[in-house]
């Protein structure tokens, strides 16, 4: 009677469908583990990025004090170019003016300062 | 989203999906690989404690590396064998004082195989004939045989040569054909 040849491929197929099943504290264990590791991972929240323009304003009264900045800045350039006369087409300016009863620098007493060019001329 | 709708994605996708903040994508990962990773432990380290820790902290590391992970390195299964063998590598050397690699390839002379066929079968014949072998030969008889990896899988895992594989590999089924055939009787093989 010929031997029976002890086939090792199929003793080593058959022990692997033995695989033991995965204990329940284990995938518990290993699920906090991804929890733990992924809120490790999450940035802490960054705080909100304010405006450098708002930021360097804050300290002067900030936007409101812009704005009312570059309305004196329109105004002075506009009256460097076109004289103090011309503030009297400016509709607010103009009545403001035109109801004055002298020389506003007069009035104010500050006669000499209205008049250029004695102070131009020395 | 349930596990049955992952089973058509790659572990690379899963992986992906988990560093986006997908825990369910971990829980497919895990249901995936770690019986595996388990199964090598256990037969190396022969401890289930032991080996469960091995598990947990190769899928820790795997959560860990998932934001870095680059596809085109390696396959996340061999990666988490590698890293469970380095694990198993690590308990060994601390319970004998010596690496794997230093470690003599001497097979375990104790009586064993006969004290242990108490109910015998052929499973627990091949696994105490298993458990027997010289740790290398007994990782990659467990890496080729039980989790069906190709050579220069093996090789890629063990960080050493494919041939250096088919050598321990040709070893250890020698030595696991000469250990059954003691016992062929008993086995019922006829002869």
């Amino acid at each position: 009677m010929d031997k029976d040849p002890i086939n090792l491929d199929d003793l080593l197929a058959a022990e692997r469908k033995t695989a033991p099943d995965l204990p329940t504290h284990l995938m518990e264990n290993i699920l906090a583990d991804a929890a733990d590791v992924a809120a490790e991972r999450k940035p802490a929240p960054r705080p909100a990025r304010t405006n450098w323009l708002r930021r360097l304003l804050e300290p002067v009264g900030g936007y409101p004090a812009l704005a009312g900045a570059m309305a004196a800045i329109v105004l002075g350039v506009f009256v460097g170019y076109s004289g103090t006369e011309s503030l009297e087409t400016v509709p607010v300016m103009g009545e403001y003016i035109a109801n004055l009863s002298g020389d506003p620098f007069e009035e104010l007493g500050l006669g000499n300062l209205g008049n250029f060019d004695t102070m131009t001329e020395g | 989203m349930a596990f049955d709708l992952m089973n058509d994605r790659t572990d690379e996708d899963l992986l992906a999906a988990y560093a986006s903040g997908d825990q369910s994508a971990a829980r497919a990962l895990m249901l995936r690989h770690t019986p595996r990773v388990l199964s090598l432990a256990n037969r190396m380290l022969k401890d289930q404690a032991e080996a469960e820790d091995v598990a947990q902290e190769a899928m820790l590391r795997l959560w860990k590396i998932a934001p870095d992970w680059r596809a085109d390195e390696a396959k996340i299964s061999t990666w988490l064998y590698r890293v469970a063998t380095n694990l198993c590598t690590d308990r060994l050397r601390k319970r004998r004082g010596v690496g794997l690699d230093e470690a003599p390839e001497i097979e375990d002379e104790t009586p064993g195989v006969e004290a242990q066929m108490i109910s015998a079968d052929r499973g627990e014949v091949l696994r105490a004939a298993i458990d027997r072998l010289p740790e290398r030969q007994k990782l990659v008889i467990s890496l080729r045989h039980f989790e069906e990896l190709s050579n220069p899988e093996i090789a890629e895992i063990t960080g050493g040569s494919v041939e250096a594989v088919e050598s321990l590999l040709a070893r250890a089924r020698r030595t696991l054909t000469a250990e059954l055939e003691k016992y062929r009787e008993t086995l019922g093989f006829t002869g």
